[in-house]
């Protein structure tokens, strides 16, 4: 018979060994799983504030950033929806919605100069348009009016 | 009529410049800022409000919000039980504690209308007597970052009874 055969060697003190070897992995599971207990039951607590502060931050941005012209109704709408999620305790649609308004402010932020200037130079377009109206009235009315008398009586024939 | 006629020209052209005048005059107005806010029932409409609730049951109201401000606005209705005697005004809040808050954020030019439920306890002394819920709306100050009282506030009376009172 062959003692030494790593299988079926036997020695009295492997199950101590054991025993301490079990304890010391459960004291460890059982600390990693309280740990995980204490993250859970405190994250939300934690991120959920996270998640309001950012939403204020958020919509402290909108406001400067309107009152520079820019248009931010839709990051405005985003963080709106935010807030409900937010207050459904619905923790993960309030932060993802927050990271897309973040990136939409964002992306506004970088083309404000562009969006306002375009947006004044619309504004003066416009109200030059609507004062140039009744000059071009004045002289082009008798033209076109002229023209479309023409074509009416394209097919009129004249007799003697 | 000869459209091209001195005269007839003339009228046609007085009235293309008022026609312009007053489409300018449209555009550069000022607007005018003001916040709308309407308590409606739990159906969120107007009419058939709830008029009698038990002590420590919970009520359901909304609450139509209209931003004219001018710019996006983070509103925060705060929810108070009072009297008449506890009422605010248009410049100071009711000094009762708040018992629950609302808040959404509104664009310039939108509306929103919130769902709220809120809970009905009073101490004994006014069981049988006519309170107030007062429901406070207060805005985001951007400025000085802090919340600001609106001057706008809207409550409703309701018999407050214990549980088993006919």
């Amino acid at each position: 018979m062959d003692f030494n055969h790593s299988e079926s060697y036997y020695h009295p003190l492997s199950n101590i060994a054991r025993v301490f070897r079990w304890l010391r992995s459960s004291t460890l599971s059982a600390l990693i799983l309280v740990l995980l207990a204490v993250h859970l039951v405190a994250s939300p607590a934690v991120h959920s504030q996270s998640i309001r502060d950012e939403i204020l931050r958020l919509f402290k941005r909108c406001v400067h950033l309107h009152r520079e012209g820019v248009d931010v109704a839709p990051v405005v709408a985003t963080l709106r929806k935010a807030l409900e999620a937010f207050d459904q305790g619905q923790y993960r649609k309030a932060s993802m919605l927050v990271q897309n308004a973040s990136a939409e402010l964002n992306r506004l932020e970088r083309e404000a100069p562009r969006i306002v200037m375009e947006k004044r130079v619309r504004f003066s377009i416009t109200i030059a348009s609507l004062i140039a109206i009744p000059i071009v009235f004045y002289f082009l009315f008798p033209y076109v009016y002229l023209w479309i008398w023409l074509r009416v009586r394209r097919k009129w024939v004249v007799e003697r | 009529m000869n459209l091209l006629d001195r005269d007839v020209f003339a009228v046609l052209l007085a009235l293309v410049v008022v026609a312009t005048f007053f489409s300018l005059a449209l555009m550069l107005r000022p607007h005018e800022h003001f916040l709308l806010a309407t308590l409606l029932n739990a159906n969120c409409s107007i009419g058939t409000y709830p008029r009698a609730v038990v002590n420590g049951g919970n009520i359901t109201l909304c609450l139509y919000l209209e931003n004219h401000l001018g710019e996006p606005i983070y509103v925060q209705i705060r929810y108070k039980i009072g009297t008449n005697e506890t009422l605010p005004t248009n410049s100071t809040p009711s000094p009762e504690p708040t018992l629950k808050t609302f808040e959404t954020i509104l664009e310039d030019r939108a509306n929103v209308t919130l769902r709220m439920v809120v809970p009905v306890y009073v101490k004994p002394s006014l069981v049988g007597q006519r309170i107030a819920l007062i429901f406070e709306v207060w805005i985001y100050d951007v400025d000085n970052d802090s919340w600001k009282y609106t001057g706008i506030w809207l409550h409703h009376y309701v018999k407050v009874y214990e549980v088993g009172t006919p």
